[in-house]
């Protein structure tokens, strides 16, 4: 599947993260940004984590971009999953 | 997704959601949440100690100047925890410069990295220090890297949460319990020696029998006496050891500073060494029961009586000083037990105070908000109980036992008629005699103020 619109998940408060999509043409691939305002020590954690749920819902041409908080990977999952479905109008969301 | 992970990530949408209000109204905005791992993010517990940490922030703000729109503040408890949120009132302040005072806080405060006070800037962005947390449960490595690889495991952080909470909550009761039981023991002794008119005592409007004091002496006294109280009070409230009596020597030289100061500040007058006895222990114990929420009279008494054994044997029986003896052994050399002075009142657990005295002044004052007026009244009452059955060894070693008893039984005489039209005269009689025969029962005065002090911990009964 391909994400239609530009959609968000995710705040900016402590231990959570701001996961923001943006589409792309097709056979672009996945373009994975990440930015942690205090450590990018697990940058690659954070990447895989992310990969993952990307694979699970079979995206292959994104934009991601991740502004994280401290995030544990339960809250990862849920955020990039969220913004996600957001991004295919499958889920209500801000954006 | 997990139920209970799916709750707080849509609690904390909706404080974005709030966050971003503020900043589509143009203005920047400070929140206060507790970093707690697991889940529920808060409790009773929790939620009292957030309050309590909240009025101390606000203060913080305040007294940095720091202004916050009080009434658009939102305080709520929700699936994220304890929140409280408010816009920055546009001052001359600059953003990061608020970012620091608040840092400040957070770096000073007891709970430390347990409390967060983030800075959302008026374009909606958080504003950041750079600086990097260390870990609330180690305080070694950085605060994400413990969470991250979940270093510590949640049971072990919770229950170090628990414990600094109730420190932190037993820090700020003792405060505010040993503030107050210092402010009623002054309250004490000022409205004892303000109660007017008094048999031969120093009171507003005469020197009753005294010539070498007067009001002035007394307030002097109590001010430099004052600033002891709390001190004993806290070493009440914290006393752990299990033998009450390990605290004697601490409190004979905190009592023993205490004469000194109020010697020096009177010039050698003795205005309140019996106060500073009895007040003095009382602090301690009151202090003591209240902190192990046990306070009531009967323990009260049982532990004054506990603290000071058979005080009348060991130091009325043995001299304490060499040069001379002190009045109260004359007394109890000569009187026996009706010489026994204030040790043997103390050692039979204050009856005066609790059977004469305290009852009296329930049967005045008790549920009713008092003025002077009704304050003079019942705290005169209540003298007369005291003096119609104080064996006062001042009087006894000054006057012998039969002024003692003549003067017992006119107090009783009047105390039998208050209330009652002939009261004035009774009471102007023994007023007269007192002044006349240059008596002054300082004896109860002191256990009127130790009375008035006790009662007045009435809202501390469990």
């Amino acid at each position: 599947m391909t994400p239609k619109f530009k959609a968000q998940a995710g705040t900016f408060e402590s231990s959570d993260i701001m996961v923001l999509i943006e589409p792309v043409t097709e056979e672009t691939g996945r373009q994975i940004d990440i930015s942690s305002t205090v450590m990018l020590q697990f940058e690659n954690d954070i990447k895989t984590t992310i990969n993952q749920v990307l694979d699970e819902l079979d995206i292959q041409d994104v934009h991601l971009i991740a502004k994280d908080k401290g995030a544990l990977t339960p809250t990862i999952k849920a955020r990039v999953e969220a913004a996600v479905k957001r991004s295919l109008g499958i889920q209500e969301g801000t954006m | 997704m997990d139920d209970v992970l799916g709750k707080i990530l849509a609690a904390r949408d909706k404080r974005a959601v709030l966050r971003g209000e503020i900043s589509k109204s143009g203005m920047a905005s400070l929140s206060l949440n507790f970093n707690i791992p697991g889940y529920p993010k808060s409790d009773e517990k929790i939620h009292l100690c957030f309050q309590k940490v909240l009025s101390e922030l606000k203060r913080h703000l305040l007294s940095h100047r720091i202004l916050i729109d009080s009434s658009k503040e939102h305080c709520a408890t929700d699936e994220a925890g304890d929140l409280f949120l408010v816009p920055i009132l546009d001052g001359n302040c600059v953003i990061e410069e608020i970012k620091q005072i608040t840092e400040k806080f957070e770096e000073n405060h007891t709970l430390g990295r347990l409390l967060d006070v983030d800075i959302t800037n008026a374009q909606g962005d958080p504003v950041s220090s750079g600086k990097a947390k260390t870990c609330y449960y180690c305080s070694e490595k950085p605060a994400l890297l413990c969470m991250r690889q979940q270093n510590h495991s949640y049971t072990d952080i919770r229950k170090k949460i628990n414990a600094d909470i109730d420190k932190y909550l037993n820090e700020l009761s003792r405060e505010q319990i040993c503030n107050d039981l210092a402010a009623k023991a002054l309250k004490s002794l000022l409205h004892e020696v303000a109660l007017s008119p008094k048999p031969g005592l120093v009171d507003r409007f005469s020197n009753g029998s005294h010539d070498d004091m007067d009001f002035a002496t007394f307030l002097n006294s109590a001010s430099v006496l004052s600033v002891y109280f709390k001190e004993i009070a806290n070493y009440g409230f914290s006393f752990k050891h299990e033998n009450l009596k390990e605290a004697l020597p601490e409190l004979r030289r905190i009592g023993l500073l205490m004469e000194e100061d109020m010697f020096r500040e009177t010039k050698g007058v003795n205005t309140h060494k019996g106060a500073i006895f009895l007040l003095g222990f009382s602090l301690f114990v009151s202090a003591y029961l209240i902190a192990k929420q046990r306070f009531n009279y009967h323990s009260f008494v049982d532990l004054i009586q506990k603290l000071n054994g058979n005080l009348v044997e060991r130091e009325l029986g043995r001299k304490l000083y060499q040069t001379k003896q002190t009045h109260g052994e004359v007394c109890f050399e000569k009187y026996g037990n009706k010489g026994r002075g204030i040790r043997g009142e103390i050692q039979a657990g204050l009856p005066c105070v609790f059977e004469n005295a305290i009852p009296v002044l329930e049967r005045h004052l008790a549920n009713v908000e008092a003025d002077d007026k009704l304050l003079q009244k019942s705290l005169t009452h209540a003298l007369l109980a005291l003096i119609a059955n104080n064996d006062d060894s001042n009087i006894l070693f000054r006057k012998g036992v039969d002024v003692l008893d003549e003067l017992k039984a006119k107090a009783q005489l009047a105390m039998d008629c208050f209330g009652e039209e002939d009261f004035e005269n009774r009471y102007s009689d023994l007023i007269n005699y007192c002044e006349s025969n240059h008596i002054s029962p300082g004896g109860s005065a002191d256990l009127l103020a130790v009375s008035y002090f006790i009662y007045s911990l009435a809202n501390y009964h469990s």
